[in-house]
C-alpha cells in the first residue's frame, strides 16, 4: 500500500465527513427531532378542510381529554370518598388543567346562566324561524289566521299552558316570567333529538373526564400523565381495594404507537442487517471483506441520518423504517467492487473503480434520481424517505470512492458461485420461462386500487377493548355518522351546517343533531333583530294575551325591556360563538371549535340511519376512513405522475448515455418487472395502493442498477455477473424484511419492491447467455 | 375518538340545566296543613312507637301498586291551578312511573335515575347529576317508605286516627332538599296513600290525589316494558 497524497486526501476527507456527521447526530435531541405522531405523516400546509381540521383536532384541546371510569370488582359504585380521593390526587399532580366528575362540562351553572342571559340572541332567532314556518303552513289552511305578531302572542301563551302540564315545569316554572317564549326550554330540544337512544348508565360506575396540560401526543402528555393516573388509582384504592380504573384518550394511542414503532424500527433494521450480512456471507468469505461491507453500510446510514435530520424536523420514525431498506441497497456498491472479476488479479481498488465507474454511477444515479423525485410528493413521509435513501446512496457511493482505495485489494475471499446457479441453456426452457412470465403478467388485469388510511395504522387491540368499555359508560350506542361543518369563521361553519341540514331535509332525512338549535345563523339572527325592531308592540300583545289566560301579568313586566335590548353590532354573533366555545369544555366541547385558524361544528346523524348522503362543500364526515382515503387517492395519483415522469427521464438518460436500443432496453426491463410484480399481486390479492406504487417505483430505480450491469454483460457476451446476483439478493432480503412489518403500508412497499427486483433479475437471467452458449 | 357519545353527554348536561340550575329555593312560610295531634317520629324504624311500626310494616307489604292520580299544580304566575290527570305505577323492584295523560309524557324514576318518555316512545334521561335536585329521588324514597333514607333528609311528624287514617309532615333538614321542597305532606289510610302535597314555597305547590288503587297487581311483561325502564 502506497501512502500517496491521494491516499491522505481520501483518508482526511473521510474522517472529516465522519466527524461532522457524528458531531451533528450527537448534538440532536431525539425526543424532539423524531416523531411518531401519525399527523406528522401529513402535510402541515394541507389545504383540504378534511385534513386541516383533523390536524387541528389532534393538536387542540379536544385531543387532551382523558375519559375515565371507576368501578369496583364487586359491582358496587365507588363511594364519593373514593372518587374524591382519586380526583384530589389528579388535581394535586398539576398534570391536569381540569378534572371533572361526570360527563358534563366543568361549569354547567355558569353556562346555564350565560345561555339564559343571551337567550334573545342565541335562542330567539331559531324560535322565530320555527314559528314563522308554522305560521306559513297555518295560513295555507286557515286564511283568516290573525296577523303574525298576534298569532305569536297567542301561541306563546298556549305553549306556556301546555308547558305547565309537563313534568319539567315543576323545575322551570319560576323562570317563565323571565322567559315567556320558553326559549330556554328549546335547550331540551337537543335532548329530544336523542330519540330511541338510552343513555342509562349501569349504576355501578363513576365516570370522569380530565384535560391534560401537555398535548396528548407529546412525551410530557404521556408517561408522566400515566404515572399520575396510576398513583391516583393507588390512592383511591386505600378506601376501596376493589377499585378498577379504565381510561382512554389520544394520549394512550400516541404512547402505544410510539412504543410499537420504536420496537418496529429496531427489529426491522436489525433483521435487515442480519439478512443482508447473511447474504453477503454467501458470496464473500473471511471477515475482512465483511468488515468493508459493514463500513460502507455504516457510512451510508450515517450520511442518511445526518442529511435527513438536517433537512427535516421532526423526522417521522416511519420514514426511518422505510429507510431501513437502504442497507440492502448500499451494500450493493461494495459487492460490485469486491466481487468484480473482469480486472486483473493485481488491479487495485482505484483501478476497479475506474473500470466500473460509469455503470456504477449510472446505476446509482437512477436510484438516486428516483428517490429524489419523491421530494415532489405532497406527503412528508415520502419526502423524508426519498431524502433519507437518496442521501444514503450518495454517501455509500462516495464512501466507496473514499474508503476502498485506502485498502490493499485481495481476491482470495471471493466465492465461485456463478457456476453453481444453473442458467437456462436450451431454447425451449427459455421459451417456457417467457411464457410463464407472460401468463403472470396477465394478472395485472385483476389489479384494482384500494386506498385505505388504515394501512398506516398500527393496531392496538387492547386499547380498542378499553375504548369500547369506557365509551359504553360515556353513552356511546348505535351506529352514527358524525360530520364536521367547517369555515374560516364560526358563522361560516354555521352556514355550512345549515346548508347541509337543508339538503338532508330535502332528501327526507332528519336533521343532524348538533348545537345548531342554540347557535343561530347570521341570517336568522339579523331577521330576528329586525323583527324585534319592527314589532315593538309585541310585549304589549303578549301581556294582553297572558291576562286573558288568567296569568299574573305583573310578573311578566320585564319582558318589554328584554325585547327592546337588540344587539346589532355585526360581530356580536361571532363573539357569542367564541364565548360559547370557551365555555364548553370536556366531552361537550367536542361539539364545536373556534380559533384563529378556523372553526367547525359537529353534527351527528340519528342512530342507525340507512341512507348515506354526500355532504355539500364545507361539510364532511368525521370518519377518516372516508375522507382521508380520498386524499390518499390524490397522493397516489400524484405519486403515479412522479413515477411516470421519473421513468421517462431515466429512459432518456439511458438512451443518451448507452445509445439506442441498449438504453431503451435498460429502461424497459425494470418496467417489465413492474408489470410482472403487478401480475403476481393481481393473481393474489388484487388490491394495490399508494405504497405498492411506491414499492414499484423503488424497485424500478434499484433494478436499473442491475439492468445496466446485466445489459453491459450481455453486450460483451458475458454470463450473469455474480455481483448483480449478490446485490439483488441483498436488496430482496432488505425489502423482504419490510414485508414482515406490522404496518400494512410498510408490508405493501416491501413486497412490491422485492417482487420488482426479483423479476428484473429473472428477466436478465433469461436474456443473458449461458456458459454453454458463450 | 368516538363521536357517538357527544349528544348523550349533551343530554346529561341539559337534564342538569333543566332540573338543577334554574331551581331556586322558595321563600314563603310553610304550607299550613292539618296534622292531627302531631307527634315527632324522627327516629330509626326500630325505635318508632308500635302503631307506626305496624303501619310501616303494612306499607312495606305493598310490592306493586297501580292507581290513577289527579294532580293540581298551583303556580304563582297563574291565578288558577293547573289540573292534570294520570296513572301511577309503582314497583319496589322497578321504580316509580307517572303517566301524564294530557301531555302524554311519562316519567320513570328508578335506581338508575330519571327517564322521560314522550308519546312517540322517545326516551331521554339518565343517571342524574348531583345538581339535578332531590325531587325524583325523594319521590322514590317516599313510595318505598324507606324510612331511614327519609330520616336523613327530613324532620318527620305524624299522627294516626283511630279510623286508620294517618298523616305525615316532612320538613327538609338540609338546604339542598329545601331547594326542592319546603315541606311534604302525605295522607293515607292503612296501606293506601291518598294524597301527597309537595310544597315548594308560596309560588308553587303540587297536590297529588290518588284513587282507584290496585295493590300488588302482577305486571305483565308488556306492562313492565310500558311502565318502567
Amino acid at each position: 500500500m502506497k501512502f500517496t497524497p491521494s491516499y491522505w486526501f481520501r483518508a482526511t476527507l473521510l474522517f472529516v465527513l465522519l466527524g461532522i456527521g457524528s458531531f451533528w447526530l450527537s448534538s440532536l435531541d431525539y425526543s424532539k427531532h423524531l416523531s411518531s405522531d401519525v399527523m406528522d405523516l401529513l402535510p402541515v400546509t394541507e389545504q383540504s378542510p378534511e385534513l386541516s381540521t383533523a390536524l387541528r383536532i389532534m393538536r387542540d384541546r379536544e385531543s387532551r381529554l382523558l375519559y375515565i371510569t371507576l368501578e369496583s370488582t364487586d359491582g358496587r359504585v365507588p363511594t364519593d370518598a373514593t372518587v374524591s380521593a382519586f380526583v384530589d390526587s389528579l388535581r394535586a399532580s398539576k398534570q391536569f388543567k381540569q378534572v371533572t366528575v361526570g360527563r358534563g362540562p366543568s361549569n354547567p351553572e355558569k353556562i346555564a346562566e350565560w345561555v339564559f342571559a343571551q337567550r334573545m340572541n342565541l335562542l330567539f332567532p331559531q324560535w322565530l324561524a320555527d314559528k314563522k314556518l308554522q305560521y306559513a303552513s297555518l295560513k295555507v289552511t286557515m286564511p283568516d289566521v290573525p296577523p303574525l305578531d298576534a298569532w305569536l302572542a297567542a301561541d306563546a301563551v298556549r305553549s306556556i299552558n301546555q308547558f305547565l302540564e309537563t313534568p319539567e315545569s315543576l323545575a322551570l316554572a319560576e323562570t317563565l316570567p323571565k322567559d315567556p317564549l320558553l326559549l330556554t326550554t328549546s335547550l331540551l330540544r337537543l335532548q329530544d333529538t336523542l330519540q330511541g337512544e338510552s343513555v342509562a348508565d349501569a349504576n355501578t360506575v363513576a365516570v370522569l373526564w380530565a384535560e391534560t396540560k401537555a398535548p396528548a401526543l407529546s412525551p410530557e402528555g404521556q408517561a408522566p400523565v400515566f404515572a399520575v393516573m396510576d398513583a391516583a388509582r393507588l390512592t383511591a384504592m386505600k378506601t376501596d381495594s376493589a377499585l378498577v380504573m379504565n381510561y382512554i384518550g389520544v394520549h394512550r394511542y400516541g404512547a402505544e404507537s410510539r412504543t410499537k414503532i420504536t420496537q418496529e424500527i429496531t427489529w426491522l433494521n436489525l433483521l435487515s442487517l442480519i439478512a443482508v450480512g447473511a447474504v453477503a456471507c454467501v458470496f464473500v468469505r473471511r471477515l475482512t471483506p465483511l468488515f468493508h461491507l459493514v463500513a460502507i453500510v455504516a457510512l451510508s446510514m450515517l450520511g442518511a441520518w445526518t442529511v435527513t435530520t438536517l433537512f427535516f424536523n421532526p423526522v417521522h420514525v416511519l420514514a426511518l423504517v422505510l429507510g431501513s431498506l437502504l442497507c440492502g441497497e448500499a451494500i450493493d456498491y461494495g459487492l460490485h467492487i469486491l466481487l468484480h472479476r473482469e480486472c486483473p488479479q493485481d488491479a487495485s481498488y482505484a483501478q476497479i473503480l475506474r473500470h466500473i465507474g460509469l455503470p456504477l454511477c449510472m446505476g446509482a444515479s437512477t436510484t438516486i434520481i428516483g428517490f429524489l423525485a419523491l421530494l415532489f410528493s405532497g406527503l412528508p413521509l415520502l419526502r423524508q424517505t426519498g431524502v433519507f435513501v437518496a442521501s444514503g446512496l450518495i454517501c455509500a457511493l462516495a464512501g466507496c470512492w473514499l474508503y476502498f482505495p485506502l485498502w490493499k485489494r485481495k481476491t482470495d475471499w471471493q466465492r465461485t458461485w456463478s457456476g453453481v446457479v444453473p442458467q437456462p441453456r436450451r431454447a425451449w426452457v427459455k421459451w417456457f420461462l417467457w411464457l410463464f412470465l407472460a401468463g403472470l403478467s396477465l394478472g395485472i388485469t385483476n389489479v384494482h386500487w384500494l386506498d385505505d388510511i388504515r394501512d398506516l395504522d398500527i393496531k392496538h387491540p387492547e386499547l380498542y377493548e378499553i375504548q369500547e368499555k369506557v365509551n359504553q359508560h360515556f353513552g356511546a350506542s348505535g351506529e352514527r355518522t358524525a360530520y364536521f361543518s367547517v369555515g374560516k369563521s364560526p358563522l361560516e361553519a354555521r352556514d355550512n351546517l345549515e346548508t347541509f341540514q337543508a339538503l338532508r331535509i330535502k332528501h327526507g332525512l332528519l336533521p343532524l343533531q348538533s348545537l345548531d338549535s342554540v347557535l343561530p345563523t347570521a341570517r336568522a339572527w339579523a331577521e330576528a333583530n329586525a323583527f324585534r325592531q319592527e314589532h315593538a308592540d309585541f310585549p304589549a300583545l303578549l301581556i294582553r294575551e297572558l291576562a286573558a289566560n288568567d296569568f299574573d301579568t305583573a310578573l311578566f313586566a320585564n319582558f318589554e325591556e328584554q325585547w327592546k335590548a337588540t344587539a346589532t353590532a355585526p360581530d356580536t354573533l361571532n363573539l357569542l360563538y367564541r364565548e360559547m366555545n370557551t365555555q364548553l369544555d370536556g366531552p361537550l366541547g367536542n361539539l364545536m371549535h373556534c380559533d384563529a385558524s378556523g372553526s367547525w361544528l359537529l353534527g351527528m346523524t340519528p342512530p342507525d340511519e340507512l341512507q348515506t348522503l354526500t355532504p355539500p362543500a364545507g361539510s364532511f364526515p368525521v370518519s377518516q376512513l372516508q375522507t382521508l382515503n380520498v386524499i390518499f387517492t390524490r397522493y397516489r395519483e400524484s405519486a403515479a405522475e412522479i413515477s411516470l415522469i421519473s421513468w421517462a427521464l431515466i429512459a432518456l438518460l439511458m438512451i443518451v448515455v448507452f445509445r439506442w436500443p441498449t438504453g431503451l432496453m435498460m429502461a424497459a426491463i425494470p418496467l417489465g418487472a413492474i408489470l410482472l410484480a403487478g401480475g403476481v399481486l393481481g393473481w393474489t390479492s388484487g388490491a394495490i395502493n399508494l405504497f405498492h406504487l411506491l414499492g414499484f417505483f423503488l424497485g424500478f430505480c434499484i433494478s436499473m442498477d442491475y439492468t445496466i450491469f446485466g445489459i453491459l454483460a450481455r453486450r460483451d457476451g458475458r454470463i450473469m455477473p455474480v455481483s448483480i446476483l449478490s446485490s439483488a439478493i441483498t436488496t430482496v432480503a432488505a425489502f423482504g424484511v419490510l414485508s414482515l412489518s406490522s404496518v400494512a403500508a410498510v408490508r405493501a412497499l416491501g413486497i412490491s419492491a422485492s417482487l420488482v427486483v426479483t423479476f428484473a433479475v429473472l428477466i436478465l437471467y433469461i436474456m443473458l447467455p449461458s456458459r454453454r452458449s458463450r | 375518538m368516538s363521536m357517538n357519545a357527544f349528544h348523550k353527554r349533551a343530554a346529561v348536561f341539559l337534564v342538569a340545566l333543566a332540573f338543577g340550575s334554574f331551581v331556586k329555593a322558595p321563600d314563603s312560610s310553610l304550607y299550613a296543613g292539618e296534622p292531627c295531634r302531631p307527634l315527632e317520629i324522627s327516629g330509626k324504624e326500630e325505635a318508632l312507637p308500635q302503631e307506626w311500626k305496624v303501619l310501616l310494616d303494612r306499607l312495606h307489604t305493598v310490592k306493586t301498586v297501580s292507581a290513577t292520580f289527579h294532580e293540581t299544580r298551583f303556580f304563582s304566575l297563574r291565578k288558577h291551578p293547573v289540573a292534570i290527570e294520570g296513572e301511577i305505577h309503582f314497583s319496589r323492584e322497578r321504580g316509580l312511573s307517572l303517566l301524564y295523560k294530557s301531555s302524554q309524557r311519562q316519567l320513570v324514576v328508578d335506581e338508575e335515575g330519571l327517564l322521560m318518555r314522550s308519546s312517540a316512545g322517545k326516551t331521554s334521561g339518565g343517571k342524574l347529576p348531583p345538581e339535578a335536585g332531590r325531587i325524583p329521588g325523594t319521590l322514590l324514597s317516599l313510595f318505598h317508605f324507606d324510612w331511614d333514607t327519609l330520616l336523613t333528609l327530613f324532620h318527620i311528624e305524624g299522627c294516626q286516627e283511630p279510623t286508620g287514617e294517618w298523616r305525615l309532615l316532612l320538613t327538609p333538614l338540609d338546604p339542598e332538599t329545601l331547594k326542592a321542597f319546603r315541606a311534604i305532606r302525605i295522607k293515607g289510610v292503612g296501606e293506601k296513600v291518598g294524597t301527597i302535597v309537595l310544597d315548594q314555597g308560596p309560588s308553587q305547590r303540587v297536590e297529588i290525589a290518588m284513587s282507584e288503587h290496585q295493590f300488588n297487581p302482577e305486571f305483565t311483561a308488556a306492562e313492565l316494558k310500558q311502565y318502567f325502564r
